[in-house]
């Protein structure tokens, strides 16, 4: 089903909109979820507390795209519900991002940064413009969706040693990209 | 900023990257089984690795607990430890590893997994560097070349043979597990003229330009042949051969074969 007729079906409240949601973006929005969290129970809770936040949002909301809309409530509520479980299971794809990125950041967080983290986004977005569709995808896939260089290996063909690398080079070009503009990360 | 405040920064950007990516199409060629086992299982071992020391964040695991094959990082470059012992002997190395078999100090080598930290020796048993011994909490254990940290950092044939000790030390080449007997001297000649592509060129040779299809076609056709050169005292070199394309791979680099040597394997 299109996304507008889903978008039209939220307009109408007919639960048949949650439906044809779960249906077309039901498994990327656990994929997300399960990369957060890597319990499949709490990545179901979290999908279906996603649904809810779009069923609320939608009217007024009118997402295009929709895919994206989702996926940013899902990623969103995991990374929360992460937060509220016991933090000794650190075993997620998430806490495997947050290392990576440990070594190209400061460890100091101040009230400031929490202001630029909005400005910091967009200065990502001019990041990843500049990149290959290659590498912007790489970037994307790990630290957005947060999947592992398996699963990236196994769904784009690059070889998981090429990935590693490339992100590697990818981070220090984003900081690097960052410290330009006067952002120090 | 701290980690945190950068994934949340991710997090934020526009829904077009996030769409743009929501289905993941391949870029690249496959892999032959066994770099692609050796591959996947030194991922995931990174991973558990990783995962490990997530969960013991505190006490933190000594080196025997951790997983048999490990991303290592020694000077610029990355080498795996892989302590698997058909692996091993693969490479018609000994199993057991023991002060004498080290020579010169390499250098610092640090685990990318946990970040630890031994000191990397040349193995006395074989010419070239494609195999070091790394000594770290009191073991040693077998480091192997994977590829240069830096994408655009391309490695000759010629370099590579001579990292793999084979340079002027050839005893046997095979392509898909077939021994060659004749015109090894000619084919060896042919392959080190290769020219060494790094893969943002490989992909403008081979992908530029064309339609989607196309470049699906070629994909699909990219069946890899291993290309396995052996020598006397030397480590085994296994590079990765396209014939649909006349293109090799190894070490993160792409060679573009020459057409004698397509001829010569004919022949």
């Amino acid at each position: 089903m299109d996304d507008s007729k889903i978008i039209d079906l939220f307009f109408e409240r007919s639960e048949k909109a949650i439906v044809e949601l779960s249906n077309k973006y039901g498994s990327v929005c656990m994929k997300v979820s399960m990369n957060v969290l890597n319990n499949h129970q709490d990545a179901e809770e979290c999908v279906n507390d996603s649904y809810l936040g779009v069923w609320n949002a939608i009217p007024p909301e009118k997402p295009n795209p929709l895919l994206a809309f989702v996926c940013r409530i899902v990623r969103n509520i995991s990374i929360n519900r992460y937060k509220k479980n016991n933090t000794k299971r650190r075993k997620s794809n998430y806490d495997l991002c947050l290392d990576e990125l440990e070594n190209y950041v400061s460890t100091q967080n101040t009230v400031e940064d929490e202001y630029a983290e909005t400005e910091l986004a967009a200065y990502i977005d001019e990041f990843l413009d500049s990149l290959s569709k290659t590498n912007r995808m790489l970037f994307v896939r790990r630290f957005w969706y947060m999947d592992s260089y398996e699963d990236i290996a196994n769904a784009s063909g690059l070889k998981e040693g090429a990935i590693r690398t490339r992100l590697s080079r990818i981070k220090s070009d984003l900081k690097l990209f960052l410290e330009k503009r006067g952002v120090i990360v | 900023m701290n980690a945190k405040g950068l994934m949340r920064a991710i997090g934020g950007i526009s829904d077009r990257h996030i769409e743009e990516f929501a289905v993941v199409k391949p870029v690249s060629s496959t892999k032959s089984t066994w770099l692609k086992i050796v591959s996947i299982a030194a991922c995931f071992a990174i991973i558990v690795g990783i995962a490990n020391i997530a969960l013991n964040f505190i006490d933190r695991p000594t080196i025997d607990e951790a997983p048999e094959v490990q991303a290592c990082i020694v000077g610029d470059e990355y080498y795996e430890l892989i302590k698997d012992e058909k692996y091993i002997e693969s490479r018609g190395l000994p199993q057991e590893i023991t002060a004498n078999m080290l020579g010169d100090y390499i250098g610092s080598c640090r685990l990318e997994s946990d970040g630890r930290v031994g000191k990397a020796y040349d193995y006395l048993g074989y010419s070239g560097d494609s195999v070091l011994i790394l000594e770290l909490e009191n073991q040693y254990f077998y480091l192997f070349f994977c590829n240069p940290m830096n994408i655009d950092v391309v490695i000759s044939m010629p370099d590579l043979l001579d990292r793999y000790g084979l340079k002027d030390n050839i005893t046997s080449i095979s392509i898909d597990g077939k021994l060659l007997v004749v015109n090894l001297e000619s084919i060896l000649d042919e392959l080190t003229k290769a020219n060494a592509l790094t893969g943002n060129e490989f992909d403008d040779a081979v992908f530029k330009g064309k339609t989607e299809e196309e470049q699906q076609t070629i994909r699909k056709n990219m069946k890899p042949v291993e290309i396995v050169i052996s020598g006397n005292s030397a480590d085994v070199l296994v590079i990765d051969y396209y014939p649909s394309l006349g293109y090799a791979y190894c070490a993160n680099t792409y060679y573009e074969i020459t057409s004698e040597f397509k001829n010569l394997l004919e022949q």
